[in-house]
């Protein structure tokens, strides 16, 4: 939380201190051949003055970031997964992992997919707490949250968030002469994300940084004949993409 | 065209999640395991005494340690329910005991307890199986031995009017049926007092031992389990010099092939010694024999499993004093142990 919290921090000093829009993010209103008023985004405007001279700003478009709402953000996501749990047999269950991850989301208001392998770090019971290493050897897990998602530009920044289900899998065979463990808590999330510049391009496209965090609410755990009373999934990370097209 | 693609795109990830999550519904293996649990944490004593209780279709199995210097002395404790010859629940205690300067009262510590229930009424993905916790429970109970009898009273968790196991087995014979179908029950019982010792036994947290794991046995030897195979899996527990009680040791394995329902079959034979005792403290003739798991050579004859439950075939004792017996998993056992030791 504390690492989200100082990027989304960051993001907001990073703004203009006159709360002017940028250039690419600013929307103009363009008369139209009818007579009435659309709108179009700095990306419009950009592809306007290319199509008048494609010499004239070769390479502009392709590293703006946010010049449209719409389109596909595709983010590489690194953060930490906790997830706590109560069984129906009355032991709270906790598990930290290291994630590494993909996030997807599609569209100024569309679908949204958070991918994310595990490495659980440690593992706690009724208040014991054990290194995870120490006990299961080739542990593994994987989140995944999708759902529906819609995008804001803040000033300089771009922000989305939205709902959707929510499943994490935990899979640790024990060491030799201990127990496996495995769960597959499942749930309601919901999730937002934060993007902005970060200066330098890549592949002739704008890198983006961010930060992301969600919550999750799980109530059934199929793999476990449903052992599970209630438990809870949280993440949170900072995010690597490029955004612009090429 | 793009957007549309990576909605579309987005879509098949979806539609490809909640495959592997119906896969994972379909192979729900019971309730959470514990975290960081070792699969054996007994401590074997080799000195122990066996003794044996039945109370209705209860027997009671008692296994106390000697005395050790600087150490306090072992006890352990199994309760096998047997109103079938295939045994249905059991629950075991480990931890310390002590009895007073005159042997007229001990203090048990029980320091784990393990617990196997009756789930035959559960199917098998939802049921828990055997389960093993710590425990921290003394009971004070009088303690009266004469001969090979001894009577625990004022604990009722391990009440009970006591046999020591050697002695009780010199009644048994090696020649006929009903001596057969004796052996089959005491040798039995060394055998769930085993199971109740492996934790997920009975239960779909048998998959834990896709990674095969060996426990020790009470007083000597030990006992491997290993599962192949998911779906359709074999289950192998394999006894090597297990003495689990006093004068019965066992070899060999003891194979269960079943489906994901638990319907299948078993198949292995044990090889199995029964060392008792004369009155007079000296040893009796050996009883030795095999326990046949696959129908004594008549395959359509195996031990079947429905459900993860025995409910057919038998159970084939030979003797190799001639006595033979096919033994019914789903039957009262006939004789019961208990006539079988003349306990009290």
């Amino acid at each position: 939380m504390t690492i989200a919290a100082v990027l989304l921090a960051v993001a907001a000093l990073g703004l203009p201190a006159d709360g002017s829009t940028a250039g690419a993010d600013r929307e103009v209103r363009e008369q139209g051949a009818d007579g009435g008023a659309r709108e179009q985004d700095g990306a419009g405007e950009l592809e306007a003055e290319a199509r008048a001279d494609p010499r004239a700003v070769p390479h502009r478009a392709s590293v703006e970031p946010f010049a449209s709402r719409t389109g596909a953000r595709n983010n590489l996501a690194l953060g930490w997964h906790a997830t706590s749990f109560v069984s129906e047999r009355g032991s709270h269950y906790v598990f930290h992992s290291a994630a590494i991850g993909y996030l997807g989301s599609f569209g100024a208001r569309g679908p949204f997919v958070h991918a994310t392998a595990l490495l659980p770090l440690q593992a706690r019971q009724d208040g014991r707490v054990y290194a995870a290493a120490d006990y299961y050897g080739r542990r593994v897990g994987g989140d995944l949250l999708a759902g529906w998602q819609w995008r804001w530009r803040l000033r300089d920044a771009e922000v989305e968030a939205g709902p959707g289900l929510h499943g994490t899998f935990l899979w640790m065979p024990g060491r030799t002469g201990y127990r496996d463990f495995s769960a597959l808590p499942l749930g309601v999330g919901a999730t937002s994300a934060v993007r902005f510049r970060g200066g330098a391009t890549v592949l002739s496209r704008a890198m983006t940084i961010g930060a992301y965090v969600s919550l999750a609410y799980d109530f059934y755990d199929p793999l476990r004949a449903d052992d599970l009373a209630h438990g809870w999934t949280s993440r949170f990370g900072v995010l690597l993409g490029l955004e612009g097209s090429r | 065209m793009t957007a549309r693609r990576s909605r579309s795109a987005a879509l098949s990830a979806l539609s490809a999640a909640a495959l592997v999550l119906a896969a994972l519904i379909a192979a729900a293996c019971g309730p959470y395991a514990e975290v960081a649990q070792k699969l054996d944490v007994t401590k074997p004593f080799a000195d122990a005494e066996t003794w044996v209780a039945a109370s209705g279709t209860e027997v009671r199995l008692l296994l106390l340690g000697g005395p050790r210097s600087g150490a306090p002395r072992s006890f352990a404790f199994t309760a096998l329910e047997t109103p079938l010859s295939a045994g249905v629940s059991a629950s075991a205690l480990q931890g310390e005991w002590d009895e007073d300067a005159r042997s007229t009262s001990a203090t048990f510590t029980a320091r784990t307890e393990y617990l196997l229930p009756d789930e035959r009424g559960t199917s098998v993905l939802a049921r828990v199986g055997a389960t093993r916790r710590d425990v921290n429970r003394t009971m004070q109970a009088g303690f009266a031995r004469a001969g090979d009898r001894l009577v625990v009273t004022g604990a009722p968790e391990i009440d009970g009017s006591y046999r020591r196991l050697p002695d009780a087995m010199a009644r048994l014979g090696a020649s006929t049926e009903r001596d057969a179908s004796c052996a089959f029950q005491v040798v039995n019982l060394a055998i769930r007092s085993a199971h109740v010792r492996i934790i997920g036994f009975g239960g779909p947290g048998m998959t834990q031992y896709q990674n095969p794991a060996t426990f020790a046995a009470t007083i000597d030897g030990s006992f491997h389990v290993e599962m192949e195979g998911f779906l359709h899996n074999r289950t192998t527990i394999r006894f090597d010099a297990l003495v689990e009680l006093g004068g019965i040791r066992v070899d060999g394995p003891q194979i269960t092939e079943a489906d994901s329902a638990g319907d299948g079959h078993m198949s292995g034979a044990l090889a199995f010694v029964l060392e008792p005792r004369g009155p007079d403290g000296a040893a009796s003739p050996e009883i030795s024999g095999t326990l046949d798991y696959a129908g004594g050579g008549d395959p359509a004859d195996a031990v079947q499993i429905r459900g993860g439950t025995a409910v057919g075939g038998h159970y084939t004792m030979s003797l190799e004093g001639g006595g033979l017996a096919r033994v019914s998993p789903e039957t009262f056992p006939a004789p019961s142990v208990a006539d079988c030791l003349a306990l009290p």
